[in-house]
């Protein structure tokens, strides 16, 4: 198991065939050892190729792997962030509340290749075919600080400019944290501060994004594919795999959480925002809230045309004014 | 409205349940908030829930504690504003009924602000009294949530 993982890192992190023998010599084992794992990577659904005379090289087939995530992050994110990468999963997010038990001086990534029992907001059901992104963040809160609205809309922007930088199409956002394109949601979010009662402070937060990157919409319920958009079409004509645009959300969201609580993204949030200037009606609880989107202030909450600053509730109808 | 009338009132409205407060005259308008969550808040809410331990009646002197021998009524308060969601979905029980024993840690609640979702724990151990907030209603910062019953 140990040799295996030695195995696709080395092969992962270059460009260039690896002879069996190379392999062999630096592992201290056999030829014929290198040769079994191969076989057993191949089979497992890593694209390795055997090149006559010149040894292995790793073709990055959007089969999960960390160490194309890592080769394609910033030098320092890619030696502080902590990888865990699952083929099937219940819920990235609930594997890493489990994880928060634990302190963690360094940010985790739990990747999946899709989830059996995936959830929104107040536990509703989001369907999570395999092929697609599920990604929880486990991030340590030192300072204790949390700005809800701000960490929501910065995480929203940062996977939007990822979708615009490296799959050349413009989605926008439905506030709080929805990505849509042509009116079709790609992209959920889910937050999840986690309390602790010794310190009596948040001192780890859980980001779940899920992005429906290689999904055809026939895998998904018939229920949401009225609703339900992908990126499979952009992300096969850009010729980016699962994991080049993974590592490119991190490197985009790390880069904007540095600062997000000064508010500092929100005017290119603001321009990404779907709602502003349009008839809305707020789901709030049992109570629905009706006005003009005007703004989103520097909490990230929602303004209307009455004064009304909205920082809680699901926007369930949009009118074009 | 002068400078030290304005100071008085931010700090009475620091020591106030208050998140919000908006005074708006013909030519003056002042808007404060206390919307954000902070470890501040936190053990703020955390010190005024526990008056033995609590930080303000260490700093008020000689001031004798009335009726020492009834406990002070003890309540799990909501440590930021938000939707309260008093189940983990629609169709699944509520984290906690009346008469449920708690203990330090369990989750009892969930508050929902701007799409964070934050699981409310107890801090003490004790039995659910009452429970004093409806599911998906919009609760203020420091509004109880749960009266607990300390065994």
């Amino acid at each position: 198991m140990k040799y295996s993982t030695e195995v696709l890192k080395m092969l992962s992190n270059t460009d260039q065939p690896l002879s069996g023998e190379k392999i062999a010599q630096n592992l201290k084992i056999s030829r014929a050892a290198v040769w079994k794992i191969i076989q057993k990577l191949q089979a497992t659904g890593y694209q390795i190729e055997s090149q006559h005379r010149l040894g292995y090289i790793y073709h990055d087939n959007s089969k999960l792997n960390q160490y194309i995530i890592k080769k394609n992050l910033t030098a320092q994110l890619s030696q502080q962030l902590g990888f865990e990468i699952h083929q099937t999963i219940d819920s990235t997010n609930i594997r890493a509340k489990q994880l928060s038990f634990k302190k963690h001086l360094h940010p985790l990534v739990i990747i999946s290749d899709q989830q059996t029992a995936g959830y929104g907001r107040y536990g509703r059901y989001y369907s999570s075919p395999s092929g697609n992104i599920y990604l929880s963040l486990l991030l340590p809160n030192p300072s204790h600080q949390l700005v809800p609205g701000l960490l929501t809309t910065a995480t929203a922007l940062a996977v939007s400019l990822s979708i615009e930088k490296k799959l050349a199409v413009q989605p926008q956002i439905k506030w709080v944290n929805d990505l849509l394109l042509n009116q079709k949601k790609i992209v959920g979010i889910l937050t999840e501060a986690i309390t602790n009662i010794e310190t009596r402070s948040i001192d780890q937060v859980v980001i779940g994004i899920g992005i429906n990157y290689l999904t055809q919409l026939d895998q998904l319920p018939p229920e949401i594919q009225a609703r339900a958009g992908s990126l499979r079409k952009f992300a096969l004509a850009a010729k980016v795999t699962r994991n080049q645009f993974i590592a490119a959300v991190l490197n985009q969201f790390f880069q904007i959480y540095q600062t997000y609580q000064t508010g500092n993204f929100l005017p290119a949030y603001r321009q990404r925002c779907y709602l502003l200037h349009k008839e809305v009606t707020i789901q709030q609880g049992q109570q629905k809230i009706a006005g003009l989107a005007t703004d989103i202030d520097q909490q990230g909450c929602i303004v209307l045309s009455n004064g009304q600053h909205i920082s809680s509730g699901e926007v369930t109808k949009i009118r074009l004014k | 409205m002068n400078l030290k009338e304005i100071q008085r009132l931010i700090s009475d409205f620091n020591q106030s349940p208050c998140r919000e407060l908006e005074i708006k005259t013909k030519d003056f308008q002042l808007h404060l908030s206390k919307n954000e969550l902070s470890t501040k808040l936190l053990k703020q809410l955390q010190l005024s829930a526990s008056p033995a331990g609590s930080a303000m009646a260490d700093k008020l002197p000689a001031k004798k504690t009335p009726a020492a021998d009834k406990p002070a009524r003890a309540f799990v308060k909501a440590p930021l504003v938000g939707s309260v969601y008093l189940q983990p979905a629609p169709t699944k029980p509520a984290y906690v009924k009346v008469g449920q024993l708690v203990h330090p840690g369990d989750v009892v609640c969930v508050i929902e602000a701007m799409k964070v979702m934050t699981e409310i724990k107890s801090d003490r151990e004790g039995k659910i009294k009452q429970v004093l907030v409806k599911n998906e209603e919009l609760v203020e910062y420091g509004q109880p949530l749960f009266e607990i019953e300390e065994l």
